[in-house]
Order: C-alpha cells, then structure tokens, then sequence
C-alpha cells in the first residue's frame, strides 16, 4: 500500500469548495446526458414553430400590430425552463437511488454541497437552452425590441427556473423517484397553457379567461411580455409576489425534504 | 473499549414502525479482522452495517467505532469508515479517477491531494487500464473495484461492505476476494466488516463470523470454532424416497434434520460423544432397507446454516 494522504481524517472539508467540486461534476454530469440538453431546447423550438408557422398570421390580426413572436416567446421559454429546470431532479433522484449522494454525505457530513451544485448546473443548462430558443426565435422573424427587454425577460423565467428546480430537488429527496420528481415539471408545464398563450386574457372565453385570471403564471408570463416590449409593468407586483412565494416555497420544501429523511434514518 | 476492539455494539435496536428489523443486537468487531456477516434476506445485515456507518440511526443501544459514538460523534465516527454499499454506489458517467478525485474533494482534500490519492488507488487496484473509461462501461468485476477504491480514498481504518460481490461472475468473485485477503493482509490494522448471504464467501474471507436471524445474533465466532461447535463431523443419509426421510425425520432419536432443497436426504451433526453416534445407527438400522448412500464429512459453514435454520437453535459462545 502507497503512503497515506495526511490529514484526511483531521479536518471537514469546507462547503464551498465541496460546492465547486459537486458544480465541476454536475457540468460534466449534464454535458455528457445530451439528452437533458437537447430534449427541453427541441421542444421549444419545436412549439415555436409550430405555433408561429400556424398562428402567425391569425395573431398578427388580433394583436394590434405586436409582433406574434414576441408574444408567444415567453410561454415558449417557460416551458422549456419548466422541462429543463427539472432536470435537477431526475439528478438527484439518480444519485439517490444509485445510494451514491448517501456515500457523499457520509464524506462531507451533508449534501447541501451536491444538491446546491446540482442546482446550479440546472440553470446554467436553463440559461444555454433558453438564449438558444431566443436565437431560434429569431431565425424565425424575432427582433428584439430592445436587448436589454429581452435580457430581463429571460431573468424573469430564470427565477421561475430556480423555484422548479428547487422544487424537482425537494420531491426527489422526499421520494428518491425521478418520476415523481418529473410531476413538477409536468405541473408548471400544464399550468402555463391555462394563461394568454396565444391571445391576451382579455380576448379569452368564459372559463379559460376565469381560470388564466387566478393562474398565477399568467403573470408571470405577462410580466416577461411587458418588460420584453417596454410596456407599462402592470403585471410585475403580481409576478413578484408569486416568484418570490415559489422561491421561499422550493426552498422551504427542500429543508423539509432533508429533515424528513434525516428524521427517517 | 479496549484497543483490540474496532467496533463495540450494545442492545443495538431498530425499528420501522412495528417492525423490528434488528432486536437488541450487541457484538464487539476485532480490529484488523474481517468480520463476515451471514444471514438471509431480511436477516437486518444491511441495516446493521447502515447503522454501523451513520447511514442510519439506531431506535435505541449504541454502535461505538474506535471510541467514537455513530450518533453523538458522527463526525469523527464517519472519518474513520469507508464504505462500499450494496449497489455500485458510483457516478456512471464519471470514469474510475474523476470518481476518486471527487471523493477526496468531498472528504475536504485539497486538489492536488486528491489527484495523488486517486493516482496510489488506481495503482494499487490495477485500474490503470480504465482510468479513462466510464463506470458505466466497466465490467461488474473492474466497478467493484473502483467502489472499494472510493471506500478507501479517505484512509479509512474500518471498511464496511455490503454483499460485495453479488451479481459477480464465479472468476471475478475469486479476484476481488484476493484483493480483500491483501488489503487486509498487507495494510496494517484495517479492519473489514462484510455482509454477505453466501456461505462460501464466508468461508473464504471470514476470520469471525456473526450470524443474523430476524434481527438477532444466534451466533459470533470463529468460522473454525462456529463448525466445532454445530459438530465435529457430520453424517449425510440419502433415503430411496422423500417419504422414507419424512418417516425417518419423524422419528429420529439422534436428531436427523432434512437438508434444504433435497427431500430424501437428511443430515445429522455429529457431536464429541458416542451417545448421539448410537442413537444415529439405531436411526440408520430401521430405515437400512431404504439407504441409498451415507457420506461423514467434516463441518462446514453450510452445517452451522443448516443448525441454525432451526428457530429456536442459538449458539453461544463457549466457555473460556
């Protein structure tokens, strides 16, 4: 047997670089499953042009001269952020069931570090898929109205991004099912077609409009229009509320997760 | 706890709900031994070696490793052990190195210490041939390996494995067992604790061997001292028919008992005495017209098995 490394046994390991480390894996973790990068960014470009190819013309009656795309680009966005964030899921779920996250918790003490870095690769995975979708967009017809709208817009569906994720990671943990963990996805992704997705509220019928009224994405996805086209931000007070509500709740839902399964052991 | 002793469990219970899946367990692990935990499924042995490794907490008693409680010094505790768990607890798309360097990052080594570490592992487990191939395409033998390599990347001084070499091919068992023997043999007073359900595994690896039963300890001693105990020799009776052996099951004086998977043989240990040896031929006399074959063997793992599936058997340790 080769010489032992000293002081293995004399000091717990920092979080934060265990942080970096557990983010350098994940990276790689994601950069080779083309699939969790490819699958939500083909689905978006995928309704993008299906949408566009179709309604485009139907829309640009309808929407007093705003461009069609740019309407339908945050919906497109949320979606794709909806698939992609969830990804952070199916990971932890991986890493759980394979008895492998528990093996790291025993290394480091907790597994704040994996989930956190697990976390972070999801939205820079997110960050990649959704800047292609706007380049996609614009092969398509899409021009910005100002960079500096659409920057903001894609911030907007970041956070929405870190509340599934935290989400996805906290139903992972609580299950250990990578099914499970993909109900999240499958809710806010469900949940963003009962808003103005091809029209605004105001031109909805009956029950969609009542139901896109209390949808709570409905503003979320309107807030993203209004900073994208420079409007007034009528929906930004009720955009904020409720990301900030999902945030505080992903996170919340994770430390019940973790005290769940420690209580468990 | 005295110095020879790695691991002291006292009353050790655990409890999911009604369920009792280890009941009042207490056993001392030698240190430097490999300690081979034997018993069927859900006998509680992954249980005890997730408790042993602060994967789990007790319901109540105390698991100590090396002076320090799993429980109230789970920090120090989880430095000293090293685990290989059931499954290849792995990252199937991390190759053999980038698994150990991660582990040394998460264990709190510095990079370059880290790089080093997994640098000694891989040569000292011959995995320099896979440095650079994915887990997931590594053979079961070569990914059992890199785990118990992972096991180790931390210098544990106890190792705890749980079934390691289940789904292994015959020739891949008998490596991995000659690592195990070696890394016991030639690095110092490592300690390894092992469950397993396979007795020929036991046989080769164990140097004390504790056996489970529903969440007890019916057993814990030696491999040598376990089979002297359930008999010194032990005589195997093949009958013509299953009934034959049920007859002679029935009304054996000696105590034959019927060997598991084989209904017209039954099997006898064979004590130190002449007294069980006479009451086995007066057995043997009325069933002579039925006997088909009748073999003495010395005792083996499978005969302490084969006493202990008895529910009410229990060894104890013989006096000093």
């Amino acid at each position: 047997m080769t010489a032992a490394v000293p002081a293995v046994s004399a000091r717990r390991a920092g979080a934060l670089p265990v942080t970096v480390a557990a983010t350098a894996r994940a990276l790689r973790t994601v950069l080779r499953s083309p699939a969790l990068l490819i699958s939500p960014l083909a689905q978006s470009l995928f309704f993008l042009l299906i949408y566009s190819g179709q309604l485009g013309n139907v829309g640009a009656g309808y929407l007093d001269g705003q461009d069609f795309i740019a309407f339908l680009l945050p919906l497109i966005l949320l979606t794709g952020v909806a698939t992609g964030a969830g990804a952070a899921g199916t990971l932890t779920s991986n890493d759980l069931t394979s008895g492998y996250l528990d093996r790291l918790r025993m290394a480091h003490g907790t597994v704040t570090p994996f989930l956190t870095g697990t976390v972070l690769v999801t939205l820079v995975a997110v960050t990649a898929q959704a800047l292609l979708t706007v380049g996609g967009a614009m092969i398509a017809g899409y021009r910005p109205n100002t960079w500096t709208g659409t920057l903001g817009m894609l911030a907007v569906m970041l956070i929405l991004g870190i509340s599934v994720a935290l989400c996805g990671v906290a139903v992972a943990v609580r299950t250990s099912s990578s099914s499970a963990a993909g109900l999240v996805t499958l809710g806010f992704f469900g949940l963003s077609f009962f808003t103005g997705v091809f029209a605004p509220v105001s031109e909805l019928s009956g029950w969609m409009r009542a139901i896109a009224t209390v949808n709570p994405l409905t503003y979320v996805i309107e807030a993203a229009r209004q900073i994208e086209s420079g409007s007034p931000l009528t929906a930004g007070p009720l955009a904020t509320i409720f990301l900030t509500t999902l945030i505080v709740a992903g996170f919340a839902a994770c430390g019940l997760a973790l005290h769940h399964a420690r209580r468990n052991r | 706890m005295t110095k020879d002793i790695s691991v002291r469990i006292v009353g050790l219970t655990k409890r999911y709900g009604e369920r009792t899946v280890l009941d009042d367990v207490s056993l001392d692990v030698r240190q430097g031994g490999r300690t081979v935990v034997l018993g069927p499924n859900g006998a509680g042995k992954s249980t005890l070696l997730e408790i042993v490794s602060t994967l789990r907490t007790p319901t109540s008693g105390t698991v100590v490793v090396e002076g320090h409680d799993v429980v109230t010094d789970v920090r120090a505790a989880r430095r000293l052990i090293g685990l290989a768990p059931q499954s290849n607890a792995l990252d199937p798309l991390a190759t053999p190195v980038e698994v150990l360097e991660f582990q040394g990052a998460a264990l709190g080594l510095g990079r370059r210490a880290a790089r080093r570490r997994s640098g000694e592992l891989v040569e000292l487990f011959g995995l320099g041939d896979h440095q650079k191939t994915r887990i997931a395409k590594l053979s079961g033998g070569t990914r059992r390996k890199v785990d118990l390599a992972v096991a180790l990347v931390g210098e544990p001084s106890l190792i705890v494995l749980d079934e390691p070499t289940t789904g292994l091919d015959p020739l891949a068992r008998i490596e991995f067992w000659a690592e195990l023997k070696r890394l016991s043999a030639e690095d110092g007073p490592r300690t390894l604790l092992i469950s397993t359900q396979d007795l020929h595994e036991a046989e080769v690896l164990a140097t004390d061997i504790v056996v489970l039963r529903e969440g007890e300890v019916v057993a814990h001693d030696s491999p040598e001292a376990l089979k002297n105990r359930v008999g010194a020799r032990t005589l195997t009776l093949t009958l013509d028919t299953p009934e034959a052996t049920r007859d002679l099951v029935e009304a054996t004086r000696a105590g034959f008992v019927p060997e598991p998977g084989r209904p017209a043989t039954v099997r006898l240990a064979l004590p130190g005495g002449p007294a069980v040896l006479r009451a086995a031929l007066d057995d043997i006399g009325a069933v002579a017209a039925s006997v088909e074959e009748l073999r003495l063997t010395d005792p083996s793992l499978d005969d302490v098995f084969a006493v202990l599936t008895t529910p009410t058997t229990r060894l104890e340790k013989e006096p000093a």
